[in-house]
């Protein structure tokens, strides 16, 4: 047999070993943009599906019904996968995930540990990825935050994502999970979970409608509104912006956020914009009892001054400092009471303890619930001002 | 009728080396002589009637009958082509001198032979030679040389008076260079030689001519610099084109088909230039060069992948730009290789790969077309292949309406039709546009023909096939050899003094040694694949 001949005979054979059994095209799929989890009153899951409607997204001329950007299939099951295989029911096309952008899991579902449940179908199925993010939907189903029509941004679930992710980097009241982030707090002993939540402000109904979109004050919008505290996988509590933002200190995670302190009496005159922040924190075990410090360096620049006090006065800006330090501690305590009171270790400490000194967290790993109720936690913030905008004082000092 | 290794080969360089070495002829002019090859007499109209049995009934010989002398009667006759011969030159330094009152004084006073006087004191045309075989004659005469005949000498006076029309020297249609000079190569091969030689005074180099084709015996000259090219490469180009078999030759790409490494390859192994300073840099290099009459396309080799890749431009800007500009080819050429059939594979197979804000995009605009994603990239490479062959094609005077109409097909309207998507148009044209880039015309060919390869692949096996192609290319790409280099050196294998004017073009200073993958210092192993059989001998590669 010629070279050759044998060549074409062995190259066919690829075409055999593999063929085009998966290729399929793409008008031929629904693209998945969010996915909402509720339980029904019978105990069994129902999914959600927010499904794209491509050409209402690009608004392609002459393509586009006037129909909503997006469209809501659901369908239940006893299991996430079964659910979403009866979907196919209701789907007008294949059910296409990969480019999944949110998870919504609903309150009550998570009071009752669903998150857990969910989650392996994300980890195990080769078409999802595990890197959409997690929210609850606070006082509503996951499937009405899923119907909910938004202005600007055609698609919810990606409205909701950016604006998340905006949020952590300016204000820092709201960290960003995704579902390995979900996982490996789920998974770890020494940490407990939190979950950023979402509510329909307004009128849940009028919100989803397609009139929602055409006027400039929308009847229901989307607002991610507060943060839940897990413990043992369930939902247990929410934590307030005060709180969440104290968490994010802590977590060194703030890369942006406004806070404001006194000046001359008034107690919300200087607005100080932070630009950089790092924690450390450092765990200490005296007499068999741990102690966490924490280290907080903060630089920033004053965003906002309407009091007189003159900043060309280097004592001026040292003052400042301090009162910033005191303000940013006032607000790490209050996430920490909070925290203590409900004897959920959200920030890690008992991580911290594990990789610092792990020989003694195995004594403290079974109760460390308990130990962190009444943990030795000392604050210590460095704040700087390192800029002062691109003026020195305010109109206040120069009329002065 | 074989004509192997027989034919002599002679130095342009030097002509008058030949002069009185007779050598027993075995060419051929024509298939259909009956008298075979037959040595002049001392009668001139014997002689006379020699040329015009093998020649004559033809209206484009002209004979030229002349009387130099009537006491005592001298006769001769002139032969010339028409077309072919400079009738100035034939009129001025022949005829005139011929012709002439005071040759009468001339003949009588020397001592010398009639035929001394004649070739060394009366005719004053550039090169005379004397010749006594009908065919060389004969060829002399049909190559443009005027043939004259004195009554009583049984030899033929071959005057060089080469001349006709030519095409002038102009600037170089398929190869452009904004700042490198401007003369392109023509059809004549004395006029090619010229601007070699006009670039490179060297002694050193040597241009062997031979006739190459049993009924065109076309001239075909070997070039080379003696003592920089490898020796035994030369030799090589030499037995390739004496192994040559075939009845015209009437391009160059008909040498480099018979002579190049491999018979099925879509890769060229021999790089095709209209520009002089390009031969005459790969010269200098250490390559050969072959020269066909009647071609403005001079062939060079031994090359590798990486020469279809450079530019003359190249050498003209600054190595920066140089280097970048380099760099874009190869990235283009990837793209006209693999555009098509990568968008083919993202999405029939891969959808999740693409950006989710790009996937609605493209998912919006396919909603309403009919074919599946390969069916449409086929019908557009196809309809785009088909407009390219037009625009060759068809007299330049229609060339506006298949650009309009062309502009329809692959553009808006096909779109707002709604049978293709505006993002196939978009890579389809983009392939074609990065296809233009290579500076080496068959390369790009060789790029379209292969992408259509691709897009099965990536329609039947996603990105997986793609992959297989591509290993397989590579495979191919590194077995082949243009005689005796590996193709992809410097590359693989790599050579790191060639890396300077390899993916980059370092500074001329910072090159010390040129390209040593050519030249007689080759440090690789090139021997084993130069004696690659030719495929009009055997039918098949090695």
């Amino acid at each position: 047999m010629p070279k050759w001949i044998a060549f074409v005979l062995s190259l066919s054979t690829f075409l055999i070993l593999s063929g085009c059994w998966s290729a399929v095209e793409l008008k031929d799929l629904s693209i998945v943009s969010a996915i909402g989890i509720d339980k029904l009153d019978n105990g069994d899951i129902n999914v959600s599906f927010q499904v794209i409607n491509a050409s209402e997204v690009t608004g392609q001329q002459g393509a586009s019904r006037g129909a909503s950007p997006t469209s809501v299939f659901s369908s239940s099951g006893k299991t996430i996968f079964e659910a979403a295989r009866k979907a196919t029911k209701n789907v007008p096309k294949p059910i296409f995930p990969p480019h999944l952008n949110l998870v919504v899991i609903n309150e009550q579902f998570a009071k009752e540990g669903g998150l857990l449940k969910t989650l392996d179908l994300f980890g195990r199925d080769n078409e999802l990825r595990t890197n959409a993010q997690v929210m609850i939907s606070k006082g509503t189903d996951a499937k009405s935050i899923l119907m909910v029509q938004s202005p600007v941004e055609r698609v919810t679930a990606e409205k909701i994502t950016t604006k998340m992710e905006n949020l952590e980097k300016i204000s820092g009241e709201n960290i960003v999970m995704d579902i390995d982030d979900v996982t490996s707090a789920l998974t770890s002993k020494g940490k407990e979970l939190i979950v950023s939540g979402i509510q329909i402000s307004g009128d849940k109904e009028a919100g989803q409608k397609k009139e929602n979109i055409q006027q400039s004050k929308p009847n229901g919008i989307l607002e991610i509104n507060g943060t839940a505290v897990f413990k043992d996988e369930k939902l247990i509590d929410w934590l307030n912006e005060e709180e969440s933002k104290g968490v994010t200190w802590v977590l060194g995670r703030i890369r942006s956020t406004i806070d404001n302190v006194e000046c001359n009496g008034d107690p919300d005159a200087i607005a100080i914009e932070t630009l950089k922040s790092n924690a450390n924190i450092q765990s200490m075990i005296k007499n068999d009892k741990p102690s966490i410090q924490i280290t907080i360096q903060q630089e920033g620049s004053l965003g906002e001054v309407n009091c007189g006090k003159d900043f060309s006065d280097p004592q001026a800006i040292l003052d400042t400092e301090k009162l910033l330090a005191d303000e940013i501690k006032k607000t790490i305590e209050s996430a920490i009471s909070t925290a203590q009171e409900k004897q959920v270790d959200i920030f890690g400490f008992g991580d911290v303890v594990y990789r610092q000194h792990p020989d003694s967290w195995k004594k403290y790993e079974s109760n460390w619930s308990e130990m962190f109720a009444d943990l030795d936690i000392t604050i210590h913030v460095q704040a700087h001002i390192r800029l002062t905008g691109m003026k020195i004082n305010s109109f206040q000092h120069q009329k002065k | 009728m074989r004509l192997k290794n027989s034919k002599k080969t002679q130095q342009i360089s030097s002509p008058s080396e030949q002069n009185g070495k007779k050598k027993p002829s075995q060419l051929l002019l024509n298939e259909g002589l009956e008298a075979g090859n037959n040595y002049f007499k001392k009668s001139l109209d014997q002689n006379k009637k020699i040329i015009k049995d093998i020649v004559g009934e033809t209206s484009d010989l002209i004979e030229h009958e002349l009387v130099l002398s009537s006491d005592p009667l001298i006769k001769g006759v002139v032969f010339s082509i028409n077309g072919l011969v400079d009738k100035q030159q034939v009129g001025q330094f022949i005829l005139k001198t011929l012709l002439d009152d005071k040759l009468k004084e001339k003949l009588v006073s020397s001592k010398s032979s009639l035929l001394q006087k004649i070739e060394k004191q009366i005719l004053t045309v550039n090169e005379v030679t004397l010749e006594t075989e009908s065919d060389k004659t004969i060829h002399a005469l049909l190559s443009g040389k005027s043939i004259l005949f004195i009554d009583g000498i049984d030899q033929a006076f071959i005057c060089a008076t080469i001349g006709g029309e030519w095409r002038s020297v102009e600037e170089p249609t398929a190869e452009i260079a904004i700042r490198g000079p401007k003369d392109g190569f023509i059809e004549s091969m004395s006029i090619n030689i010229s601007l070699i030689r006009r670039r490179i005074k060297s002694p050193k180099m040597k241009f062997e001519v031979i006739q190459l084709g049993k009924v065109s015996q076309t001239n075909v000259a070997i070039t080379y610099m003696k003592g920089i090219a490898n020796a035994k490469v030369v030799q090589e180009v030499r037995d390739r084109l004496n192994k040559i078999d075939v009845d015209e030759i009437l391009s160059s790409a008909s040498v480099e088909e018979l002579i190049q490494d491999k018979a099925f390859t879509l890769f060229p192994t021999m790089l095709s230039t209209e520009r002089p300073d390009v031969v005459a840099n790969s010269l200098a290099e250490g390559r050969i060069a072959v020269i066909v009459d009647g071609t403005p396309f001079v062939l060079i080799a031994p090359v590798t992948f990486s020469q279809f890749f450079k530019s003359a431009e190249d050498y003209y800007q600054r190595p920066e730009i140089s280097s970048l500009i380099r760099i874009l080819r190869y990235i283009a050429f990837t793209l006209a290789l693999l555009g098509p059939s990568l968008f083919i594979a993202l999405l029939m197979f891969h959808q999740d790969l693409i950006p989710t804000t790009l996937v609605i995009t493209l998912a919006a605009q396919r909603e309403g077309i009919p074919f599946p994603a390969f069916i449409e990239a086929f019908i557009m490479e196809v309809t785009f292949e088909i407009l390219r062959e037009a625009g060759l094609r068809m007299p330049r005077a229609i060339g506006q309406a298949v650009s309009i109409v062309g502009a329809l097909v692959i553009g808006q309207a096909a779109v707002e039709a709604g049978i293709v998507s505006a993002a196939m148009v978009i890579v389809v044209a983009g392939t074609a546009i990065a296809s233009f880039t290579t500076p080496a015309y068959n390369l790009a060919v060789s790029a379209r023909i292969l992408r259509f390869g691709m897009m099965i692949l990536a329609a039947t096996m996603g990105l997986y096939g793609v992959t297989l192609g591509l290993i397989v290319l590579i495979a191919h790409l590194a077995s082949l050899r243009s005689f005796g280099t590996p193709y992809l050196a410097p590359f693989a294998p790599f050579i790191p003094e060639d890396q300077k004017d390899g993916l980059f073009r370092f500074p001329l200073w910072s090159r010390k040694k040129k390209s040593i993958l050519s030249n007689e210092n080759n440090p690789l192993d090139t021997e084993k694949g130069l004696n690659a059989t030719q495929p009009s001998e055997t039918g098949d590669t090695k």
